[in-house]
């Protein structure tokens, strides 16, 4: 098998590209009525950062006391699951209802396992410290840039430069397509 | 002697690397939390005017 992902021995001080989080907490929403505020929030197993490493060294390096438009406001990141409960198909938990299960030897797992499908990319590293995962791209989200920092203990590890350039590279094909629609309104 | 425009990146000091045990049933999760006060909220942020409203072109 393809070795698909592999870490860097020396982690950045600031969030670098290709990083993977261990359970991220994420404010999904805040409502407020009257006098009730009602705070929803979800934790993610893993999240992996997908902005670009320059733009990340530039923001970390600016003071943000000064108004810059190089710094940033909120970091892309795309959720990934252990690839084991991805194939039982209840890796979502109960954000939303539970897929078909699928067996590795299922012709399309072995498309996403040799990351021929665009929306998922699939990582398996040689030490087998870390279970094999699988980054789905149509879920990626932004998030306040300070949630990150707040929680930059919670990083599990950053991938080496060409795996983590790989996977900004797919990301990017996926969130570029152009999807016709299949029937005539 | 050469001066670098980006400062050399610091490097976080090792530690020991978190564990993940692949039997462990690690999906998201949905919390919803809800407090309650006994005050009215009220807006107490001044306002502030950012745009002056005046244009100006070159």
């Amino acid at each position: 098998m393809k070795i698909s992902a592999r870490k860097k021995k020396k982690i950045l001080e600031r969030l670098a590209q290709g990083d993977i989080f261990q359970d991220i907490e994420i404010i999904e929403n805040i409502d407020v009525e009257k006098s009730i505020i009602t705070v929803k929030k979800i934790s993610f197993p893993f999240v992996v950062c997908l902005n670009q490493e320059c733009d990340l060294e530039t923001d970390f390096w600016k003071n943000d006391e000064v108004l810059c438009d190089n710094n940033l406001l909120h970091i892309a990141i795309a959720p990934a699951f252990i690839f084991e409960q991805f194939l039982s198909g209840t890796h979502w938990g109960e954000i939303f209802s539970n897929n078909k299960p699928q067996k590795r030897n299922d012709t399309t797992i072995k498309k996403i396992i040799d990351n021929e499908i665009p929306r998922y990319h699939y990582l398996n590293f040689p030490d087998n410290d870390i279970p094999d995962l699988i980054i789905d791209f149509k879920h990626f989200f932004s998030v306040y840039k300070k949630v990150i920092y707040d929680q930059i203990d919670k990083r599990l590890c950053s991938l080496d430069d060409l795996f983590k350039e790989k996977i900004n590279q797919r990301f990017s094909y996926y969130i570029s397509r152009i999807g016709l629609p299949e029937y005539l309104v | 002697m050469t001066d670098y425009i980006n400062p050399i990146p610091s490097v976080a000091e090792s530690r020991n690397p978190m564990e993940v045990s692949e039997n462990a049933q690690k999906t998201p999760k949905r919390t919803t939390v809800k407090y309650q006060t006994t005050a009215i909220f009220e807006d107490i942020g001044e306002e502030k005017e950012e745009n002056t409203g005046k244009v100006s072109t070159r």
